[in-house]
Protein backbone atom coordinates (compact mmCIF):
# COMPACT_ATOMS: atom_id res chain seq x y z
CA UNK A 1 0.00 0.00 0.00
CA UNK A 2 1.30 3.45 -0.77
CA UNK A 3 1.36 5.89 2.10
CA UNK A 4 -0.81 8.96 2.08
CA UNK A 5 0.14 12.40 3.33
CA UNK A 6 -2.10 14.22 5.81
CA UNK A 7 -4.01 16.09 3.08
CA UNK A 8 -4.58 12.89 1.07
CA UNK A 9 -5.95 11.09 4.13
CA UNK A 10 -8.32 13.89 5.05
CA UNK A 11 -9.34 14.26 1.41
CA UNK A 12 -10.17 10.55 1.08
CA UNK A 13 -12.27 10.69 4.27
CA UNK A 14 -14.14 13.82 3.15
CA UNK A 15 -14.76 12.40 -0.33
CA UNK A 16 -16.28 9.28 1.21
CA UNK A 17 -18.36 10.65 4.02
CA UNK A 18 -18.77 14.42 3.63
CA UNK A 19 -18.89 15.03 -0.11
CA UNK A 20 -20.34 18.54 -0.65
CA UNK A 21 -23.48 18.57 -2.76
CA UNK A 22 -22.71 21.94 -4.29
CA UNK A 23 -22.10 23.43 -7.72
CA UNK A 24 -18.37 23.50 -7.05
CA UNK A 25 -17.81 20.62 -4.66
CA UNK A 26 -14.05 20.44 -5.14
CA UNK A 27 -13.67 24.14 -4.42
CA UNK A 28 -15.44 23.59 -1.10
CA UNK A 29 -13.12 20.70 -0.29
CA UNK A 30 -10.18 22.89 -1.29
CA UNK A 31 -11.29 25.54 1.19
CA UNK A 32 -11.70 22.99 3.97
CA UNK A 33 -8.27 21.56 3.29
CA UNK A 34 -6.69 24.96 2.75
CA UNK A 35 -5.25 23.79 -0.57
CA UNK A 36 -5.80 25.23 -4.09
CA UNK A 37 -8.65 23.61 -6.03
CA UNK A 38 -6.31 22.69 -8.91
CA UNK A 39 -4.20 20.70 -6.50
CA UNK A 40 -7.25 18.95 -5.03
CA UNK A 41 -8.47 18.02 -8.53
CA UNK A 42 -5.01 16.70 -9.42
CA UNK A 43 -4.83 14.65 -6.21
CA UNK A 44 -8.25 13.08 -6.86
CA UNK A 45 -7.38 12.29 -10.49
CA UNK A 46 -4.23 10.59 -9.26
CA UNK A 47 -6.12 8.59 -6.61
CA UNK A 48 -8.53 7.45 -9.31
CA UNK A 49 -5.75 6.54 -11.72
CA UNK A 50 -4.07 4.52 -8.96
CA UNK A 51 -7.32 2.68 -8.24
CA UNK A 52 -7.57 3.95 -4.67
CA UNK A 53 -10.86 5.66 -5.53
CA UNK A 54 -13.11 3.66 -7.81
CA UNK A 55 -15.35 6.63 -8.42
CA UNK A 56 -17.45 9.39 -6.93
CA UNK A 57 -21.20 9.04 -7.18
CA UNK A 58 -24.38 7.78 -5.59
CA UNK A 59 -24.63 4.47 -3.75
CA UNK A 60 -28.19 3.43 -4.53
CA UNK A 61 -30.53 1.32 -2.43
CA UNK A 62 -31.10 -1.26 -5.15
CA UNK A 63 -34.58 -2.11 -3.88
CA UNK A 64 -35.62 1.54 -4.16
CA UNK A 65 -34.64 1.69 -7.83
CA UNK A 66 -36.81 -1.30 -8.63
CA UNK A 67 -34.26 -4.09 -8.50
CA UNK A 68 -34.38 -7.43 -6.75
CA UNK A 69 -31.21 -9.17 -5.69
CA UNK A 70 -29.84 -12.14 -3.83
CA UNK A 71 -26.68 -13.83 -2.68
CA UNK A 72 -26.09 -17.27 -4.19
CA UNK A 73 -23.70 -20.00 -3.07
CA UNK A 74 -22.67 -22.92 -5.26
CA UNK A 75 -20.82 -26.12 -4.53
CA UNK A 76 -18.53 -26.58 -7.51
CA UNK A 77 -15.81 -29.24 -7.95
CA UNK A 78 -12.33 -27.78 -7.58
CA UNK A 79 -11.46 -28.32 -11.24
CA UNK A 80 -14.60 -26.55 -12.47
CA UNK A 81 -14.30 -23.37 -10.39
CA UNK A 82 -12.52 -21.33 -13.09
CA UNK A 83 -15.12 -22.23 -15.68
CA UNK A 84 -17.95 -21.42 -13.25
CA UNK A 85 -16.35 -18.07 -12.38
CA UNK A 86 -16.15 -17.11 -16.03
CA UNK A 87 -19.79 -17.99 -16.68
CA UNK A 88 -21.01 -16.10 -13.59
CA UNK A 89 -18.87 -13.03 -14.36
CA UNK A 90 -20.44 -12.69 -17.80
CA UNK A 91 -23.80 -11.66 -16.34
CA UNK A 92 -24.52 -7.92 -16.01
CA UNK A 93 -26.50 -8.45 -12.79
CA UNK A 94 -23.48 -9.94 -11.00
CA UNK A 95 -21.53 -7.38 -8.95
CA UNK A 96 -19.58 -9.66 -6.57
CA UNK A 97 -18.18 -13.10 -7.29
CA UNK A 98 -15.74 -14.95 -5.03
CA UNK A 99 -14.15 -18.30 -4.44
CA UNK A 100 -14.45 -18.92 -0.70
CA UNK A 101 -13.28 -21.49 1.81
CA UNK A 102 -15.88 -24.06 2.83
CA UNK A 103 -18.36 -26.56 1.51
CA UNK A 104 -20.03 -23.97 -0.74
CA UNK A 105 -17.06 -22.53 -2.53
CA UNK A 106 -18.43 -20.05 -5.10
CA UNK A 107 -20.44 -17.08 -3.80
CA UNK A 108 -21.92 -14.35 -5.96
CA UNK A 109 -24.55 -11.60 -5.86
CA UNK A 110 -27.16 -11.34 -8.57
CA UNK A 111 -29.53 -8.43 -9.28
CA UNK A 112 -32.37 -8.27 -11.80
CA UNK A 113 -35.30 -6.08 -12.77
CA UNK A 114 -37.92 -8.56 -11.53
CA UNK A 115 -38.33 -11.75 -9.48
CA UNK A 116 -39.03 -13.65 -12.70
CA UNK A 117 -35.89 -12.35 -14.39
CA UNK A 118 -33.85 -13.21 -11.30
CA UNK A 119 -35.21 -16.76 -11.16
CA UNK A 120 -34.69 -17.42 -14.87
CA UNK A 121 -31.15 -16.02 -14.85
CA UNK A 122 -30.32 -18.24 -11.89
CA UNK A 123 -31.71 -21.28 -13.67
CA UNK A 124 -29.68 -20.39 -16.74
CA UNK A 125 -26.48 -20.06 -14.70
CA UNK A 126 -27.08 -23.33 -12.87
CA UNK A 127 -27.91 -25.03 -16.17
CA UNK A 128 -24.51 -24.04 -17.53
CA UNK A 129 -22.49 -24.90 -14.42
CA UNK A 130 -24.30 -27.96 -13.01
CA UNK A 131 -23.21 -27.33 -9.40
CA UNK A 132 -23.25 -30.19 -6.89
CA UNK A 133 -25.40 -28.01 -4.67
CA UNK A 134 -26.72 -24.46 -4.46
CA UNK A 135 -28.15 -22.04 -1.92
CA UNK A 136 -30.18 -18.96 -2.76
CA UNK A 137 -30.03 -16.69 0.28
CA UNK A 138 -31.80 -13.36 -0.25
CA UNK A 139 -31.84 -10.74 2.52
CA UNK A 140 -34.73 -10.94 4.98
CA UNK A 141 -33.63 -7.94 7.01
CA UNK A 142 -30.74 -5.49 6.97
CA UNK A 143 -29.13 -5.40 10.40
CA UNK A 144 -26.35 -3.00 9.54
CA UNK A 145 -25.04 -1.22 6.48
CA UNK A 146 -22.28 1.21 7.29
CA UNK A 147 -18.86 1.11 5.74
CA UNK A 148 -16.08 2.71 7.67
CA UNK A 149 -12.94 2.95 5.61
CA UNK A 150 -11.52 5.98 7.34
CA UNK A 151 -7.83 6.72 7.16
CA UNK B 1 -49.91 6.77 -17.59
CA UNK B 2 -48.68 9.63 -15.46
CA UNK B 3 -46.99 7.28 -13.02
CA UNK B 4 -45.21 5.60 -15.89
CA UNK B 5 -43.75 8.80 -17.31
CA UNK B 6 -42.56 9.78 -13.83
CA UNK B 7 -40.93 6.39 -13.49
CA UNK B 8 -39.18 6.87 -16.81
CA UNK B 9 -37.98 10.32 -15.79
CA UNK B 10 -36.62 8.91 -12.51
CA UNK B 11 -35.01 6.06 -14.36
CA UNK B 12 -33.21 8.44 -16.70
CA UNK B 13 -31.89 10.48 -13.78
CA UNK B 14 -30.80 7.34 -11.91
CA UNK B 15 -28.94 5.96 -14.93
CA UNK B 16 -27.26 9.30 -15.50
CA UNK B 17 -26.19 9.71 -11.85
CA UNK B 18 -25.06 6.07 -11.70
CA UNK B 19 -22.33 6.75 -14.25
CA UNK B 20 -20.48 8.81 -11.63
CA UNK B 21 -19.01 12.27 -11.38
CA UNK B 22 -16.31 13.76 -13.59
CA UNK B 23 -13.37 15.21 -11.69
CA UNK B 24 -13.74 18.80 -12.86
CA UNK B 25 -14.65 22.13 -11.36
CA UNK B 26 -18.39 22.00 -12.04
CA UNK B 27 -19.11 18.28 -12.36
CA UNK B 28 -22.87 18.56 -11.89
CA UNK B 29 -23.15 20.96 -14.84
CA UNK B 30 -22.33 18.25 -17.38
CA UNK B 31 -24.94 15.91 -15.89
CA UNK B 32 -27.55 18.67 -15.62
CA UNK B 33 -27.11 19.66 -19.26
CA UNK B 34 -27.49 16.07 -20.34
CA UNK B 35 -30.74 15.84 -18.39
CA UNK B 36 -31.94 19.21 -19.69
CA UNK B 37 -32.00 20.83 -16.27
CA UNK B 38 -29.94 23.14 -14.09
CA UNK B 39 -27.27 22.30 -11.53
CA UNK B 40 -29.44 23.66 -8.72
CA UNK B 41 -32.40 21.52 -9.78
CA UNK B 42 -30.21 18.43 -10.14
CA UNK B 43 -28.61 18.97 -6.72
CA UNK B 44 -32.09 19.31 -5.25
CA UNK B 45 -33.10 15.99 -6.87
CA UNK B 46 -30.02 14.30 -5.40
CA UNK B 47 -30.82 15.68 -1.93
CA UNK B 48 -34.40 14.45 -2.18
CA UNK B 49 -33.21 11.00 -3.33
CA UNK B 50 -30.97 10.88 -0.24
CA UNK B 51 -33.82 11.99 2.05
CA UNK B 52 -36.10 9.40 0.45
CA UNK B 53 -33.57 6.62 0.98
CA UNK B 54 -33.07 5.96 -2.73
CA UNK B 55 -29.43 7.06 -2.44
CA UNK B 56 -27.76 5.66 0.68
CA UNK B 57 -24.68 7.83 0.39
CA UNK B 58 -23.22 10.20 -2.17
CA UNK B 59 -19.45 10.15 -2.29
CA UNK B 60 -16.32 8.26 -3.16
CA UNK B 61 -16.18 4.49 -3.32
CA UNK B 62 -12.69 3.40 -2.30
CA UNK B 63 -10.88 0.14 -2.79
CA UNK B 64 -10.56 -0.77 0.87
CA UNK B 65 -7.46 -2.89 0.27
CA UNK B 66 -5.72 0.25 -1.07
CA UNK B 67 -6.44 2.35 2.00
CA UNK B 68 -5.10 -0.08 4.58
CA UNK B 69 -8.04 -2.45 5.08
CA UNK B 70 -6.17 -5.37 3.59
CA UNK B 71 -8.09 -8.18 5.25
CA UNK B 72 -11.75 -9.10 5.41
CA UNK B 73 -13.90 -12.06 6.24
CA UNK B 74 -17.50 -12.98 5.57
CA UNK B 75 -18.94 -14.77 8.60
CA UNK B 76 -22.15 -16.82 8.56
CA UNK B 77 -23.83 -17.23 11.96
CA UNK B 78 -26.56 -19.46 13.36
CA UNK B 79 -28.60 -17.08 15.48
CA UNK B 80 -31.93 -18.15 16.98
CA UNK B 81 -34.74 -16.05 15.50
CA UNK B 82 -35.62 -14.47 18.84
CA UNK B 83 -32.02 -13.32 19.42
CA UNK B 84 -31.43 -11.52 16.12
CA UNK B 85 -32.30 -8.14 17.68
CA UNK B 86 -29.65 -8.76 20.33
CA UNK B 87 -27.12 -9.64 17.61
CA UNK B 88 -28.07 -6.49 15.72
CA UNK B 89 -27.34 -4.39 18.82
CA UNK B 90 -23.94 -6.06 19.33
CA UNK B 91 -22.65 -5.24 15.82
CA UNK B 92 -23.92 -1.64 15.66
CA UNK B 93 -20.95 -0.06 17.42
CA UNK B 94 -18.27 -2.26 15.89
CA UNK B 95 -16.82 -0.09 13.13
CA UNK B 96 -15.10 -3.16 11.63
CA UNK B 97 -18.51 -4.62 10.72
CA UNK B 98 -19.64 -3.00 7.48
CA UNK B 99 -22.60 -5.22 6.59
CA UNK B 100 -24.96 -7.34 8.66
CA UNK B 101 -27.86 -9.22 7.12
CA UNK B 102 -30.48 -11.71 8.18
CA UNK B 103 -30.85 -14.05 5.21
CA UNK B 104 -32.98 -17.03 4.21
CA UNK B 105 -31.66 -20.34 5.64
CA UNK B 106 -32.28 -24.01 4.88
CA UNK B 107 -32.31 -27.30 6.81
CA UNK B 108 -29.00 -28.20 5.13
CA UNK B 109 -27.59 -24.70 5.77
CA UNK B 110 -28.88 -23.25 9.01
CA UNK B 111 -26.72 -20.13 8.92
CA UNK B 112 -29.17 -17.21 8.89
CA UNK B 113 -27.09 -14.12 9.70
CA UNK B 114 -24.10 -12.81 7.74
CA UNK B 115 -21.54 -10.18 8.66
CA UNK B 116 -18.77 -8.65 6.58
CA UNK B 117 -15.78 -7.71 8.70
CA UNK B 118 -12.88 -5.54 7.56
CA UNK B 119 -9.56 -5.06 9.27
CA UNK B 120 -5.93 -4.13 8.82
CA UNK B 121 -4.92 -7.78 9.32
CA UNK B 122 -6.40 -11.27 9.52
CA UNK B 123 -5.81 -11.28 13.29
CA UNK B 124 -7.74 -8.05 13.67
CA UNK B 125 -10.68 -9.58 11.75
CA UNK B 126 -10.58 -12.76 13.84
CA UNK B 127 -10.50 -10.82 17.10
CA UNK B 128 -13.65 -8.96 16.03
CA UNK B 129 -15.34 -12.32 15.31
CA UNK B 130 -14.29 -13.49 18.80
CA UNK B 131 -15.64 -10.31 20.38
CA UNK B 132 -19.03 -10.73 18.68
CA UNK B 133 -19.13 -14.43 19.55
CA UNK B 134 -18.45 -13.88 23.24
CA UNK B 135 -20.77 -10.86 23.48
CA UNK B 136 -23.66 -12.88 22.03
CA UNK B 137 -22.49 -16.18 23.63
CA UNK B 138 -22.88 -18.07 20.36
CA UNK B 139 -20.11 -20.18 18.90
CA UNK B 140 -21.94 -21.52 15.89
CA UNK B 141 -20.45 -19.64 13.01
CA UNK B 142 -18.37 -20.35 9.94
CA UNK B 143 -15.60 -18.21 8.44
CA UNK B 144 -15.99 -17.82 4.70
CA UNK B 145 -12.56 -16.48 3.87
CA UNK B 146 -11.97 -15.30 0.32
CA UNK B 147 -9.68 -17.50 -1.75
CA UNK B 148 -10.01 -15.55 -4.99
CA UNK B 149 -11.93 -12.46 -6.11
CA UNK B 150 -13.41 -13.04 -9.56
CA UNK B 151 -15.51 -9.91 -9.86
CA UNK B 152 -16.23 -6.79 -7.86
CA UNK B 153 -17.77 -3.84 -9.65
CA UNK B 154 -20.75 -1.58 -9.55
CA UNK B 155 -23.95 -2.78 -11.12
CA UNK B 156 -24.16 -2.55 -14.91
CA UNK B 157 -27.61 -0.92 -15.10
CA UNK B 158 -27.45 -0.69 -18.88
CA UNK B 159 -26.87 -4.43 -19.17
CA UNK B 160 -29.84 -5.54 -17.07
Amino acid sequence: MRTFDAIDSRLINLLQYEFPLAKEPFKELATRLDTPEDEILAKIRRLKAEGVIREIGPIFNSKMIGLVSTLVALRVPENAVDMAAQIINSYAGVTHNYEREGEYNVWFTLAAASDEALASTLEEIKGKIHPLGSLVVPVKRILKLKTNFKL
Amino acid sequence: MHAKSNYEADNRIIRCLHRGLAIESRPFLTLAQELGTTEDALLEVIRSLITGGVIRRYGAVVRHDRVGYSSNVLVAWKIPEERIDEFEAVIQDLTEVSHGYERVSYPEWRYNVYTMIHGHSKDECLSVVERISSAIRIKEYTLLFTKREFKKRKLDLEGL
